[in-house]
């Protein structure tokens, strides 16, 4: 057991969710709206026509449009984010051992 | 003109999808609002689509111009509908007993949601609420809730809640509808007055209600008025908002030697007692109570507030000038603070004999 702990050596505390950690969630965000919407959309198109009780689908339709535009905004967010914030004027939260891959001179 | 960098073009792109999102969003509200009705949805599109074209050309202007203001119309956009669906979900949940189950499941869902959402407004509102769990916390909840969302909407919707069905009561037959037109004209004939016309007025709970509107709406506008005008609270100065007011904690904890016995306290006399000295009004000396905000250091959460109350003899009218101040400093010297009120002059330029 060592009797005191170094704290230089230790990482610093992560106090925001930084650009790599904000990447993978918010693409899983998208991803699963997408998934889900996709799946609407399926069940709309293959099996609610062969219900036994026929009932209306268009709120679902506009749910299903609803989840992919939610998909896509969310995707071009975080790209953007992954993208573009690391140029900004000193407030991104990249680490500098990751360059840069969209600044321009 | 045009300032944007990359990224704030990328964001003002992103909230113009958003905001044709909502276009969508809006459509199903009024379809969950209007669901005891026949619904035409191009009708619905119609005026939904247009309020979004709408906010997407005020939001292109703000965005250009670079204004704050343009939050403001995303917002203005985006929360009286989640409310909306979250309400009609509810009334669904009432009113059709066979979804009343998913129905509840999805204002739980969705509520769920808005919370987070208000989350969000707050961390954009002030990044310092940011915490390395915000992020992540916030998208895990959208991924674990939305399925069960879609889900329960999904068996409303196969359950006929949203299928079109005619009620009885909603629409009026046509041997009532006579019995109201000639009702009307026999008031019309009995008048016998043709400047004065008669019509039957349909009262019914939901129109009872809508009146009460105003009625609300001038009660709101009158106490929010009287709360501005005449109460003038100072938020600086509320002592729930200064119990996490870590502004002078640093400096507190530093100066105190020991934390679990010493304190340090900020005395606030200049007001009160400078207005005692410049006042000989019994009124002036009926203010016998001075708060006095103290400021402690607690076992670990810092600081914490508490108040004091000083007490003044009634008889302070008859006291002197010189007495009154010299009970000014006395209490200013068991109090090492700095006055944040500057005394009053006449104690200030008062020199004891």
């Amino acid at each position: 057991m060592p009797l005191s702990v170094d704290c230089k050596a230790l990482p610093p505390k992560l106090e925001k969710c930084n650009l790599d950690c904000k990447l993978p969630w918010g693409l899983a965000w998208a991803g699963l709206a997408a998934v889900v919407g996709g799946a609407l959309l399926c069940y709309l198109r293959i099996a609610a026509p062969h219900a036994k009780v026929r009932f209306d689908t268009t709120i679902l339709y506009l749910y299903a449009g609803s989840l992919a535009f939610e998909s896509v905004s969310f995707i071009a967010m975080t790209l953007s984010l992954h993208l573009y914030a690391a140029c900004g004027s000193g407030t991104s939260t990249r680490r500098p051992s990751m360059p840069c891959r969209c600044c321009r001179s | 003109m045009w300032k944007w960098d990359e990224y704030a073009a990328a964001l003002n792109a992103v909230s113009v999808l958003q905001i044709m999102n909502g276009v969508l969003i809006w459509t199903v509200a009024v379809y969950m609002l209007r669901f005891d009705r026949v619904n035409n949805l191009r009708s619905i599109l119609k005026y939904t689509g247009s309020a979004g074209l709408f906010f997407i050309f005020v939001f292109m202007i703000l965005a250009a111009l670079d204004s704050p203001l343009k939050n403001g119309v995303f917002l203005l956009w985006f929360e009286p509908v989640f409310w909306l669906r979250l309400g009609s979900a509810l009334v669904i949940a009432g009113s059709v007993p066979k979804v009343h189950d998913w129905a509840v499941l999805f204002v739980a869902t969705k509520f769920a949601l808005v919370l987070f959402h208000l989350y969000s407004i707050a961390l954009e509102l002030n990044p310092g609420y940011e915490r390395d769990w915000s992020y992540p916390v916030t998208r895990l909840v959208h991924i674990l809730v939305e399925p069960f969302a879609a889900f329960a909407l999904v068996q409303m919707a196969r359950n006929g809640a949203f299928t079109p069905k005619e009620r009885e009561f909603l629409i009026p037959t046509t041997a009532q509808a006579e019995t109201v037109l000639l009702r009307e004209k026999a008031l019309a004939k009995a008048s016998e007055a043709s400047q004065v016309t008669w019509r039957t007025h349909f009262v019914f709970p939901e129109r009872l209600w809508s009146y009460g509107a105003i009625g609300m709406v001038i009660g709101y506008f009158a106490s929010g008025s009287l709360l501005i005008a005449v109460t003038k609270p100072n938020v600086m100065r509320d002592p729930i908002y200064n119990v996490r007011d870590t502004k002078l904690e640093p400096q507190t904890i530093a100066e105190a030697p020991d934390r679990s016995s010493t304190h340090t306290r900020t005395c606030e006399f200049g007001l009160c007692l400078g207005h005692r000295c410049t006042r000989r009004t019994t009124r002036a000396c009926s203010l016998t109570t001075c708060r006095v905000p103290s400021r402690r250091t607690s076992s670990s959460d810092g600081l914490y507030f508490v108040s004091k109350h000083v007490r003044f003899p009634r008889s302070c009218e008859r006291r002197s000038p010189a007495q009154r101040c010299s009970r000014l400093r006395r209490l200013r010297a068991q109090c090492s603070f700095t006055l944040s009120v500057p005394p009053s002059r006449s104690c200030s330029s008062y020199r004891p004999a």
